[in-house]
């Protein structure tokens, strides 16, 4: 059971290892919460229910687990959000250095959403679960899923400057 | 600002999860609606900035630990190892004091290689550099972001500068070795007698027209730990480093 599950995991995770660096802010850190979310998992491979969802179970156990140590992480993402401001209008000429910041910021804007919007947008717009999937794994309902995602999409355009000059 | 669409219903359609009769309402308000299609492209664009930051996870190597958990250190490579785009600016401080022990790996290259994976620098060497060296000039006059070839044939891209403590200037920089697959990671710190080479790692990686992809990612730590050692204060701005550097507006 746990070689089959291991074999399973490990086909999914690309998939969590980009949720995780979503969800984390940082590769490293997104790596750390995936590994965390695959030894419960396989420690509890007795509780996972043949014929339900593989993804949508681990997923939750990294919910679960980035919550729980959520804390501690926010204050370390916090720091270089202030830092994109102080940036936001470096006005760097070269298109590289551009790119650069703008994926700077991405990450930065992503890190300052609430939790829960971070984890929709993370399951929907990065890794492409549909709504259904993604209430399974974040158990809540769909309309919330939409709520949610439609909020992080507005603080991230806000955020990035996407639409100009709009006022709300 | 009346009649505009619930965002929730532009963000639904965005993912094609609208039923067909709702869809076609969106696009029918959308006809007449710029500041809704502008709205949605935003969110459009935002989901796209969002792919490119969070990159598919396939580009990064499986961290040991990882792999570990998931009895992978045995079998035959079944994540590929493919570049990766990196972030900066510097390291959160955790990662900081993790990376320790890779700049004191990898300060001396050749020795406590692990291996074939991680070679000495390719294009640099460590130490001082020649006043009269293409480098010292592409030190002293490049901004962050620009792209020179030298004249040994590489390819200098410069990165980022740093002030640190000591009132010198530090640069990040990668230089290309065009052919080989490889190419060096480096920082390089003023000081009273000219440039010095700090930190230069050995990346496989490749370098193209469109995008700017390091492999990697060693450098990462080994600079960060020296920024710190430094005493290095945030990434300089645009208009900060050209400040430093002399260069006018423009």
């Amino acid at each position: 059971m746990a070689d089959r599950l291991r074999e399973d995991l490990i086909e999914l995770l690309p998939r969590l290892r980009r949720i995780g660096h979503a969800i984390a802010g940082s590769a490293a850190d997104g790596d750390d919460l995936v590994q965390a979310a695959c030894e419960k998992a396989l420690a509890r491979a007795d509780q996972f229910r043949e014929g339900t969802r593989l993804d949508a179970w681990v997923i939750t156990i990294m919910r679960n687990h980035w919550l729980d140590h959520v804390r501690s992480s926010a204050e370390r993402r916090r720091a270089p959000a202030e830092v994109a401001e102080e940036r936001d209008d470096a006005g760097l000429g070269a298109a590289r250095a551009e790119h650069r910041l703008m994926l700077e910021r991405t990450r930065q804007a992503m890190g300052a959403l609430p939790e829960e919007q971070r984890m929709v947008l993370a399951l929907v717009a990065l890794d492409g679960r549909s709504y259904r999937d993604a209430a399974e794994a974040l158990d809540i309902p769909v309309g919330t899923v939409m709520s949610r995602l439609s909020r992080a999409r507005l603080a991230l355009s806000a955020a990035l400057a996407l639409e100009g000059e709009r006022v709300l | 600002m009346t009649d505009r669409l619930d965002p929730d219903l532009l963000s639904a359609y965005l993912d094609g999860a609208l039923d067909a009769d709702a869809a076609k309402a969106v696009e029918a308000h959308l006809a007449v609606h710029p500041e809704d299609r502008a709205l949605l492209e935003a969110m459009r664009r935002a989901d796209a900035a969002l792919q490119e930051a969070f990159p598919p996870s396939e580009a990064r190597p499986v961290p040991d630990g990882l792999a570990q958990t998931l009895g992978l250190a045995t079998k035959p490579a079944v994540i590929p190892l493919r570049p990766r785009p990196r972030l900066m600016p510097r390291l959160a401080a955790g990662a900081v004091l993790a990376a320790g022990l890779a700049l004191a790996v990898y300060l001396v290259p050749g020795t406590n290689a692990p291996g074939p994976s991680a070679p000495g620098p390719r294009h640099l060497s460590l130490g001082p550099v020649a006043a009269s060296a293409p480098l010292t000039e592409a030190l002293a006059t490049m901004r962050s972001g620009d792209r020179r070839e030298m004249p040994d044939g590489t390819a200098l891209v410069m990165v980022a500068s740093f002030a640190v403590t000591s009132g010198g200037l530090c640069r990040e920089f990668y230089l290309y070795g065009q052919t080989d697959g490889f190419f060096d990671h480096a920082l390089a710190c003023d000081g009273p007698d000219g440039w010095s080479v700090r930190v230069a790692t050995a990346e496989r990686g490749a370098e193209t027209a469109e995008s700017f992809q390091p492999a990697g990612g060693e450098g990462d730590g080994a600079i960060a730990a020296m920024l710190d050692a430094l005493g290095a204060g945030l990434m300089l701005t645009a208009e900060e480093e050209a400040a430093r550097l002399g260069l006018g507006e423009g």
